[in-house]
């Protein structure tokens, strides 16, 4: 008997520890520097200096160890989101006895895909001209719910973009413009517009011009399949694109092309074909014309957008006032130039005061007063076909047809963080989240401004991160909560699924979900996640987060990682449970390889914050019982 | 009696007959867009958006005043959504003299705008 009770004594310290430190894995650090004493750095803080740092903090803490330079590392014991740290931080930083407080931030290293291409895509970096979709990947990879129709030439399958595009259909009804052979049908797929010189008119085009595969490349550019040692790197990773044709030989009619965005948004008219059964939520259109916005052209857009609809286009190369190009020059169309790989205004983008936001659109050819080259163009998914199609291929293009759908792969991320969000509230984020215009650029055609380049240049990372604040200060009301207590998942499946709860309330809620190590490792067991996940309106369905896992060949016992709400809406509440622990199942050299099934939650009020510490103490309570209800290990030590 | 010649001259006539008959027939089908026929890509054609659904776009009334009203000769060429439909002329007109009498057509009250289809390029350099 007394062998048991030392082992429940134990077990039950553990748990106390466990408890108490509940976020030990997981803790938010301080490095704060004291004043000195005697011209001296107290290596170990007094405990008053502790007690002080507590009052301040409002929370328990915890000293690490001292650092170099004075450095002191001090653990505060609550889940406190950034912005709360950095509140508590400016507090303690008031004590006199404190001469400075910094964040021990966790770096890690930056996401790169396993793209082989990767390198070349610079429009995707942190660069001076890049939009900073990589930084972007860490709060969100995109969403297969939202889809983004590109008007364009059509698509051509390439192995880039595999499962990434739906049945589209081809609007084009003239048999020359087509070049396919027949009018309207829904096969959306590019023949190519390859032209002989004078095919258009007189002089246009003064020579031969081969295939663009123009549709084919954007698609790319917004959904290439990312990490997948094919190619490119997609801004998107999972949206999904509906191709719709309506440009071909010298262009595209208006005509085709206002019954297209009318179908493109799953509008229902007599003379459109049946109702696209997948309605776009972003319609891409990277082409245009001198002349003004059409009342037919104006009517289709304006029917979209209040629809929910968001049409974004370039702002065309004509290198003349944007009010003069159309659709560009329509109402509600978020309008884009074209800059360069330093962010300068491009050699050949419209401009003005209708210009919305500006994003790279390549350097061009480096003729006619236009710098720049291949490695400064936009890399993406082709053909090699000079005619018809060929083989796929990759090329560098130019223009702004290679800016739109920047813009709306961007649009695409916002939206799979909020998918409540209005056409008019992204343009509103993108243009506020947009990074200054850099000066003093060599490569372009003077330095952009706000008179002629809109906003800023595109930033997906800082519109991504306004996304996420802006959900965060809903004003719904409601109780979010994780629906299992615990769940478990074997080693070798390729993700586990977590569900969070809104119980109830009113009005959109949002709340912060995060990974958390218990004794897993994010990297190297699963996949960290920091998401949003949104209820907008009344909307009281159960969410779910995909967490990827991580396989490997070591003989080892059970892993744990936990997943938490830590923020919510200001107006919410966190129920309980708050967390789940998933449980990791070795299945290198285990016989027996299953998993257990999941925990419900057990009742109890639901406490509105610190519940992961709550919950960590009812499943201590677990493991006691188990061990007080397993007479098989009592016999054992009895 | 005809001799066989004479027979073998009216059996040519007839077949001549017959083929300009057939190659004036399919002239006079003319090109819809539902028979998968297209039109002239190089004419000039037009966007009429009509006031209400209710108005029959393919009515030879409404065509004759709007290619009187064009001073050219206009065939419907397939509805549009929104209420519309595109027209071409089955003559090659410039696209300034139309630009002009599009505006005469709003005047008309079934009409709600008038304008030309206008073709839009991909941007890439």
């Amino acid at each position: 008997m007394r062998p048991a009770l030392e082992l429940l004594s134990a077990l039950s310290l553990v748990c106390v520890l466990l408890c108490t430190h509940s976020i030990a894995f997981a803790s938010q650090r301080l490095i704060v520097r004291f004043v000195k004493t005697n011209n001296v750095n107290n290596h170990t803080p007094t405990e008053q200096q502790l007690k002080a740092i507590s009052a301040a903090s409002q929370s328990s803490i915890k000293f690490v160890r001292s650092g170099s330079g004075g450095n002191q590392i001090i653990e505060l014991d609550n889940d406190l989101s950034p912005a709360q740290l950095e509140q508590i931080s400016a507090k303690i930083a008031q004590l006199e006895m404190v001469s400075s407080v910094a964040l021990d931030r966790r770096y890690r290293a930056q996401f790169a895909p396993s793209d082989p291409e990767f390198s070349r895509q610079w429009y995707l970096s942190n660069e001076q001209g890049g939009i900073n979709a990589v930084d972007a990947w860490d709060y969100t990879t995109g969403n297969s719910n939202t889809v983004i129709a590109v008007l364009d030439t059509g698509i051509l399958p390439h192995s880039d973009f595999v499962g990434r595009y739906l049945q589209g259909y081809d609007f084009i009804s003239d048999l020359f413009t087509a070049n396919d052979g027949d009018g309207r049908d829904a096969n959306p797929a590019d023949p190519g517009d390859a032209l002989a010189a004078n095919d258009c008119e007189i002089g246009d085009p003064l020579l031969d011009e081969p295939s663009s595969w123009h549709g084919t490349a954007i698609t790319g550019l917004i959904a290439a399949n990312t990490d997948n040692d094919i190619g490119i790197a997609g801004i998107d990773h999972r949206v999904e694109i509906l191709p719709v044709r309506v440009l071909g030989k010298c262009g595209g009619y208006s005509s085709d092309i206002v019954d297209a965005i009318r179908w493109a948004a799953g509008m229902f008219d007599p003379a459109l074909p049946s109702v696209n059964p997948n309605p776009a939520n972003i319609i891409n259109l990277s082409f245009g014309g001198i002349g003004d916005c059409t009342a037919a052209e104006q009517a289709a857009i304006d029917e979209v957008t209040a629809a929910g609809v968001l049409v974004v286009a370039g702002a065309g190369n004509s290198e003349i006032d944007v009010t003069g190009f159309a659709p560009a020059n329509c109402d509600n169309v978020l309008t884009v130039a074209a800059s360069t790989r330093q962010g300068g205004e491009t050699c050949y983008t419209n401009f003005g005061a209708g210009i919305d936001i500006s994003a790279p659109g390549g350097n061009s050819d480096g003729i006619n007063n236009c710098s720049g080259g291949a490695a400064d163009s936009i890399y993406t998914t082709s053909n090699s076909g000079v005619l018809g199609p060929g083989s796929e291929s990759y090329a560098s293009y130019a223009g702004t047809s290679f800016a739109a759908p920047m813009v709306s792969a961007t649009a695409a991320l916002m939206r799979s963080v909020n998918p409540a969000l209005t056409p008019a509230e992204i343009q509103a984020i993108l243009e506020t989240s947009a990074r200054e215009f850099p000066t003093g650029t060599s490569d372009s055609y003077g330095d952009c401004d706000t008179s002629r380049c809109g906003h800023g240049v595109l930033d997906a990372y800082a519109a991504v991160s306004a996304t996420r604040a802006d959900a965060l200060n809903m004003q719904g009301t409601g109780t979010i909560q994780m629906s299992l207590v615990e769940d478990c998942v074997l080693e070798d499946a390729p993700s586990i699924d977590v569900a969070i709860d809104r119980v109830s309330g009113n009005g959109s809620v949002a709340a912060n979900v995060v990974t958390k190590r218990i004794s897993a490792t994010a990297g190297d067991d699963f996949g960290a996640i920091d998401q949003l996940v949104v209820w907008p309106g009344d909307d009281m369905e159960t969410k779910y987060l995909s967490i990827p896992i991580y396989g490997d060949n070591s003989i080892e016992g059970a892993e744990y990682f936990s997943v938490e709400i830590v923020a919510i809406s200001p107006n919410a509440n966190i129920g309980y449970p708050a967390s789940t622990r998933i449980t990791i199942v070795s299945t290198d050299g285990n016989t027996i390889k299953t998993c257990a099934q999941p925990t419900v939650p057990a009742p109890g009020p639901p406490p509105s914050s610190g519940g992961g510490s709550v919950s960590l103490f009812f499943l201590c309570i677990q493991i006691l019982l188990f061990f007080l209800n397993n007479n098989c290990v009592l016999g054992k030590y009895r | 009696m005809k001799t066989r010649s004479q027979v073998y001259r009216y059996l040519l006539i007839l077949v001549v007959l017959l083929m300009s008959g057939s190659l004036f027939a399919c002239a006079v089908a003319g090109n819809t867009e539902n028979s998968g026929i297209q039109a002239d890509s190089k004419a000039v054609r037009i966007i009429i958006g009509f006031d209400s659904p209710e108005v029959n776009p393919q009515d030879p009334g409404i065509i004759k005043t709007i290619s009187n009203m064009l001073g050219a000769e206009m065939k419907f060429v397939r509805k549009l959504s929104g209420n519309a439909a595109v027209y071409s002329a089955r003559s090659q007109l410039g696209e300034e003299h139309l630009i002009t009498e599009l505006e005469q057509l709003k005047a008309i009250t079934y009409i709600r705008y008038a304008e030309l289809d206008q073709r839009h390029q991909i941007q890439a350099r």
